[in-house]
């Protein structure tokens, strides 16, 4: 089994292979950086564009909209489209979020797009900024980078009433895991990407446990039952599509992070505030979801504190903890509520001790 | 005035094109009869403003689109891949590095990468984090803008060898705060250019730096520089008003900007 120190171990390897000998056509390749985690730094990853095959649905794509956060995964995603034989004539637009005011719309409304790839957060901000004439002629939304709720795909359904939904599933270290998905899925199942191995290690009584990823690599180096921290299942029964293997995903195992509504939920975040808040509680469990308020997406936070002795002030914890809590970069969750990105804080006071089920979870996604 | 006359026929040839097209009645429109093109009506922003891409598109070839300007003054322009690998922007090197504020700049200039046979590194916003991968891939050129070069700067503390090439792409340059970046690189050279036009000029970097017209670039001097690229864009440039100010040379095609 392999663990984030031999992967990283392992891409180092290939990018001083690609450095002493670079390929022949160094266009049919790309580069990222893996984020840094609370365990490691990142490192660079190097994956060859096998063009059209990732992309069977991709010659129906005449105006087609990139649109994710980081520049490399905009960049992976433009050289995909530009190295497919299949669409002559389609344009691409690399949608940065910076663009997204109010006088986008008429240039949106002139791009015409016909289909986007964007994480789910990015994809309803864009869609906010869109006519219904222009939002009903887009054919096809592509999601990965962030877990898709029941609430999300209905959302997308009555923006986009015309858009099939392509869900994948792809991390930075691991690339796309997940093959072309097929419409008797629900969400957040997959079938695995062809020269993809998914196993599950340690299923716990309902056949959930740590997802494990094996899959060739460049210059012969092979991923082998890599741990890549997401908690997962096999699905037994086989998929009326034909397709040998199903399985499901749960989020992160450890739950590191979450990512919901544009923003990073991190546990050591979380457990820095609570820290910080040790005079007005001792322990608590913060659960985090999207929700539709109003037409638009919204992060809601629902914290459950327990105080052992003395009262504890579900105002104070609330104003308290949202004021001190990161949830990007920059910005607070008191501040993110002001912009309506996220709801206020929810605030429950738990009258018992803190019980949790198995992987000691004190930040989850409600899906 | 300068017109060097050695563009005469190919400018005709351009506005042939334009004035003919059956995609498009951008130019058409904007020229009413006038047929001689020194005497053609310039075009500018305002009019890439006023005309959505969908009515100035001459051919339909796969590309990307950029959003150019900000808030009411956004526009669309269009590119083809293969015109975008054709515009001279920085050297042939092995293992470039593109680092440019404009995050559609960025995606173009490692698309003309690409299309030149190269594997290009894009970076970051955050600083650190570009920084960090520019050592780690062992970076041998730089295409910047100088905005990002200056959040790059602690990067080159850590260099053991000179690059090749850094290309720094903008409309305006302050040559004496990029002189401190000359032992850093074997070359460095200014690309003017807009995200509209492409790459127009090149100068190497002095104190004063003295411009030299590209190859297919038509550069006139009238208070600014209006320019006019010999190549069938999506939207051609066609005696477009930059509002770069300049100070033509004595003798010869050459310019500086006006301080
Ligand atoms: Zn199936």
């Amino acid at each position: 089994m392999m663990e984030r120190s031999d992967i990283a171990a392992l891409y180092n390897q290939i990018l001083d292979e690609f450095v002493v000998h670079p390929p022949e056509k160094p266009e049919d390749y790309w580069i990222r950086m893996t984020s840094g985690t609370t365990t490691g730094r990142p490192f660079l990853t190097i994956w060859q564009k096998k063009s059209a095959a990732a992309w069977p649905h991709a010659a129906g794509m005449r105006r087609f909209i990139v649109a994710y956060g980081l520049l490399a995964t905009r960049m992976s995603n433009v050289l995909s489209f530009r190295n497919n034989p299949e669409n002559e004539g389609a344009l691409v637009l690399p949608l940065d979020a910076g663009a997204l005011n109010p006088s986008v719309e008429r240039l949106l409304d002139d791009f015409a797009p016909d289909s986007f790839y964007a994480i789910p957060s990015f994809a309803t901000r864009i869609s906010d900024h869109m006519s219904e004439q222009s939002r009903s002629s887009v054919h096809t939304l592509g999601f990965s980078g962030e877990p898709i709720s029941k609430t999300l795909r209905d959302l997308f359904l009555s923006r986009f009433p015309k858009a099939r939904q392509v869900i994948t599933f792809a991390t930075s270290e691991t690339g796309v895991i997940t093959g072309f998905p097929c419409d008797h899925l629900s969400p957040n199942q997959y079938h695995p990407r062809e020269g993809v191995v998914i196993e599950v290690d340690e299923p716990d009584e309902r056949g959930i446990g740590y997802l494990l990823i094996s899959k060739d690599l460049l210059f012969g180096k092979r991923m082998e039952r890599y741990r890549i921290g997401d908690m997962a299942r096999i699905v037994p029964e086989t998929c009326p599509c034909g397709q040998a293997l199903t399985f499901e995903v749960f989020g992160r195992a450890g739950y590191d992070y979450i990512k919901v509504a544009g923003a990073i939920l991190r546990r050591e975040e979380f457990d820095r505030v609570a820290s910080e808040c040790a005079v007005l509680f001792d322990d608590y469990y913060a659960e985090a979801e999207a929700v539709v308020i109003d037409g638009k997406l919204k992060g809601k936070i629902v914290l459950t504190v327990y105080r052992a002795n003395g009262v504890a002030s579900v105002e104070e914890i609330a104003k308290e903890f949202s004021a001190r809590v990161y949830l990007t970069a920059s910005q607070t969750l008191e501040q993110l509520a002001e912009q309506e990105v996220f709801l206020p804080l929810t605030v429950i006071v738990s009258a018992m001790p803190l019980v949790r089920d198995g992987k000691a979870k004190k930040l989850s996604l409600r899906t | 005035m300068n017109t060097p006359t050695d563009n005469t026929g190919r400018l005709e040839q351009l506005v042939t094109f334009a004035r003919e097209s059956p995609f498009s009645d951008f130019y058409r429109n904007k020229w009413r009869g006038e047929k001689a093109f020194e005497r053609l009506p310039h075009s500018s922003r305002a009019d890439f403003l006023a005309v959505p891409l969908s009515h100035r598109r001459y051919k339909k070839e796969k590309g990307m689109v950029k959003i150019v300007g900000t808030g009411e003054q956004a526009f669309l322009s269009e590119w083809s891949f293969s015109d975008i690998g054709r515009e001279p922007y920085a050297p042939h090197s092995m293992r470039p590095f593109v680092y440019l504020t404009d995050p559609y700049e960025a995606v173009e200039k490692s698309l003309w990468c690409y299309e030149n046979g190269m594997m290009p590194l894009v970076g970051e916003k955050d600083s650190d984090m570009a920084i960090f991968a520019a050592g780690r891939y062992q970076i041998d050129s730089l295409i910047v803008d100088e905005q990002s070069l200056a959040k790059f700067a602690p990067f080159f503390s850590t260099l053991r060898t000179p690059l090749a090439s850094i290309s720094v792409i903008g409309s305006a340059f302050s040559p004496n705060t990029l002189m401190s970046f000359e032992r850093y690189a074997q070359s460095i050279r200014l690309v003017l250019a807009l995200p509209e036009t492409g790459a127009f000029a090149e100068a190497p970097l002095s104190r004063v730096p003295k411009f030299t017209p590209l190859p297919r670039c038509h550069v006139e001097h009238d208070s600014e520089i209006v320019l006019t690229k010999i190549a069938r864009y999506p939207t051609p440039i066609i005696r477009y008003k930059t509002g770069i100010r300049t100070t033509p040379a004595e003798d010869g095609p050459s310019f500086s900007l006006a301080a």
